[in-house]
């Protein structure tokens, strides 16, 4: 007794139902009234009322019309918009033409001039030509106003 | 111009003065100010101007210049003698106040500047 047909009794395989098993998609090997199903077959119950063509003539004037709006929006918004920045330009000129602008330059020439003619006035070289006399009356100053 | 820098210029300006009355004013009311950091200013001025006669102020007087009783004023003025870049008349005037001066302080520490500017030297 060959080891292959003693197998076979024992498990109950059979070359047939290997090559059953082999062709099927289904992989609990069901049998549906003594029938093995040997492909997935799905017939579907709405019939196809349009061709592919009809269908794909459909999405393309979709897709059309709805561009068409989206262009429309986009250029009236576009057209607002400029609208809008020319207004507000507008204003602005006007506004910016009726403000006086002051960066108190005056001020800041006045008080660099003090400080200079403060500095060149109390410098070392400067006070070295006055007399002794008016010296001690700054030095005393200059002492008073340590405190 | 804050005070302060007006009153280094006014005493840097009288150190530099051609009129020898600058000494006389500098002494009478610089050095005898209550305030030290006029005290610390007059006599580095004094040092600065480099005579006889406003050296003799900072080297050989009680209370004035090396001798001041403020040890900050006393230390800047031995710095600024120190710095002298002619100290010829210094040495001179340190030597004669060790020699001659009344008061032991007072010659103490000019030998003691003196030994310092052999040092520097």
């Amino acid at each position: 007794m060959e080891i292959r047909s003693i197998s076979q009794k024992i498990f109950g395989t059979t070359p047939a139902n290997h090559e059953n098993t082999a062709n099927h998609t289904n992989p609990f090997g069901v049998n549906f009234k003594g029938n093995i199903i040997m492909a997935d077959v799905f017939s579907s119950t709405v019939e196809k009322s349009q061709s592919f063509t009809g269908r794909m003539n459909k999405l393309v004037d979709a897709v059309r019309v709805g561009s068409m709006n989206a262009f429309s929006d986009v250029s009236t918004r576009f057209n607002s918009a400029v609208s809008r920045v020319r207004t507000r330009a507008v204003e602005f000129w006007d506004r910016a033409r009726s403000t006086e602008i002051n960066f108190g330059a005056e001020n800041l020439i006045n008080n660099l001039r003090e400080r200079f003619s403060e500095m060149s006035t109390h410098s070392v070289s400067r006070l070295s030509t006055l007399p002794v006399s008016d010296l001690e009356s700054e030095l005393n100053l200059a002492i008073a106003a340590r405190g | 111009m804050n005070n302060d820098k007006r009153l280094n210029n006014i005493i840097e300006a009288l150190s530099r003065h051609e009129d020898d009355a600058a000494v006389e004013v500098l002494e009478r009311v610089g050095t005898n100010c209550p305030d030290d950091e006029v005290r610390r200013l007059t006599a580095r001025a004094l040092v600065h101007r480099n005579t006889p006669d406003a050296l003799h102020i900072v080297v050989a007087q009680r209370g004035k210049g090396v001798n001041d009783l403020s040890t900050s004023v006393a230390m800047s003025t031995i710095n600024e003698i120190l710095a002298l870049k002619d100290n010829a008349e210094a040495l001179r005037l340190l030597n004669e106040v060790e020699e001659n001066h009344e008061d032991e302080n007072v010659r103490e520490t000019a030998r003691s500047v003196r030994a310092l500017m052999a040092f520097s030297i």
